[in-house]
């Protein structure tokens, strides 16, 4: 039992360079600021954030928006990170209050991150952050506590993993005929395919959805993956993670989830390191 | 301020040990605790449980004490959902319909004809595709048994700008058609639910 807890221990005490990471906090940023920008674009903030007459909001978070623009801004550059990672966190929780119908699941997730993002060091490459304290003659060591990422690598593996183990229909399985896709890909508020195009390729959907199956219950199986190195798997993997997620931003309608789940990509990438601490009398982290 | 205070404030122990090396060596078995914490409270939280409504009888007994013990023992972390708006359940495209909704969003010109502004998979002219189609706003539209906590409150809003947008026209309405989805195809039904109109002048 010792023997575990000390290696449970050692894991989570890695080190490994800051790339995925920084490049996480840099991607997920950006992607929502895209997002939430395009709003203001098509001027829609008051609308969505104020509420009635000005907008359908059940509170009023005008406010929030312009916190949330500027966290992000801040978390892209990696400027006052941890800060703005709180800012992301904090704001879009009063603007899901204020428009609860407007969440995604990938407003939960992305919460989710920027709170792991904030105890991380992603700041250390790439950032304002970084610059400034090797300007002050106290520069950022580039290798970083890698619990971050292994921690933001068990949520992606189980958001799949958990999506697969809470579909309720048949039609995603062999006794439904594995129809789920076709019919998701029919609604025409979440698709801009034509129908006809869909039962063109109805068959093409059948094994769509047989492989979005396995891609979603094989999460697991990618941990062991990476954890033993098994180099095919681990890009077979990451190939149907890939065409899953490229094939819901080419085909759907849904926002911005698929491009949140593409800009966590980097700490699915990066290899697992066995490096121990270098330094343990460090700032703890 | 006692000596051993002062002791801790310079970075030594009572005992002369350095107090940072030791938290140092402390922290790492302090993290591996607190994520298994975290790790274990996420996969409570996460359990695959059906919702109470859709709970087969033969399942409920086991499925409700199952969800009577998540509740006990998620209770340290439960501030976390309402205050943080985060959980662990991900019901991502859980169980897709053979039936949806349409939008049709209409305003009603002076001879009383009323004519599309805007409709899921048709009518454009107006530009409102945009603004409805967007992935934030079409959460309210997005129609499942009974309509999102704001379709009301969107319906009165979009009404509101068709008409501020129209001044010819006397009034605006948004509602939603059923749309049958098999192997064929999508088949609009005819069927319209969730009327929402507005007259000109009538607050």
């Amino acid at each position: 039992m010792k023997r575990l807890w000390n290696a449970w221990i050692a894991l989570w005490d890695r080190r490994e360079p800051a790339t995925a990471l920084a490049l996480v906090r840099i991607l997920l940023a950006s992607v929502l600021l895209i997002d939430y920008l395009w709003l203001a674009k098509l001027g829609m903030v008051h609308a969505l954030y104020a509420p009635p007459p000005t907008g359908f909001a059940v509170a009023d978070a005008v406010v929030w928006y312009g916190v949330l623009i500027a966290s992000l801004a801040c978390a892209a550059i990696g400027a006052a990170t941890p800060l703005a990672c709180i800012g992301v966190v904090v704001a879009t929780v009063q603007l899901s209050a204020a428009a609860p119908d407007s969440e995604a699941g990938s407003d939960v997730l992305a919460r989710i991150v920027f709170l792991i993002l904030a105890l991380s060091r992603c700041n250390a490459r790439w950032s304002v952050d970084a610059w400034v304290m090797r300007r002050l003659g106290r520069p950022l060591s580039p290798d970083v506590p890698a619990w971050p990422r292994y921690l933001l690598l068990l949520q992606l593996v189980w958001v799949y993993f958990s999506a697969a183990t809470n579909k309720s229909s048949a039609a995603w399985g062999p006794h439904g005929g594995f129809t789920a896709l076709a019919t998701t890909l029919l609604d025409p508020q979440a698709t801009w395919l034509s129908p006809n195009l869909v039962v063109l390729l109805y068959p093409l959907t059948r094994v769509a959805t047989a492989l979005t199956m396995v891609f979603e219950l094989s999460a697991p199986l990618y941990m062991v993956a990476l954890w033993r190195d098994w180099r095919r798997v681990r890009i077979a993997w990451l190939a149907l993670f890939f065409a899953f997620e490229l094939g819901i931003a080419t085909t759907m309608t849904i926002g911005s989830f698929p491009f949140v789940m593409l800009a966590l990509s980097p700490v699915l990438i990066q290899r697992l390191n066995t490096r121990a601490p270098a330094n343990r009398a460090s700032s703890p982290s | 301020m006692t000596a051993d205070d002062r002791d801790v404030r310079d970075g030594m122990a009572a005992d002369g040990r350095d107090v940072g090396a030791a938290v140092a060596t402390r922290w790492p078995h302090v993290r591996a605790a607190l994520i298994a914490l975290a790790i274990a409270f996420a996969l409570i939280d996460g359990l695959p449980l059906p919702p109470p409504a859709d709970t087969p009888a033969w399942e409920r007994g086991f499925v409700d004490d199952v969800r009577a013990v998540q509740r006990v023992a998620l209770w340290p972390v439960a501030w976390m959902h309402p205050r943080l708006r985060i959980a662990q359940r991900w019901a991502l495209y859980q169980a897709p319909s053979d039936h949806v909704w349409r939008v049709w969003l209409e305003a009603r010109l002076p001879d009383g004809r009323w004519n599309v502004v805007y409709r899921t998979d048709g009518a454009d002219d107006d530009g409102y595709g945009a603004i409805l189609e967007h992935g934030r706003v079409r959460g309210p539209l997005d129609i499942r048994d009974t309509p999102p906590e704001q379709y009301a409150l969107l319906a009165d809003w979009i009404t509101a700008r068709v008409l501020a947008d129209m001044p010819h026209v006397t009034a605006a309405r948004l509602r939603m058609e059923r749309v049958q989805l098999d192997t064929d195809g999508a088949h609009p039904s005819g069927q319209f639910a969730f009327v929402h109109v507005r007259e000109r002048g009538v607050p």
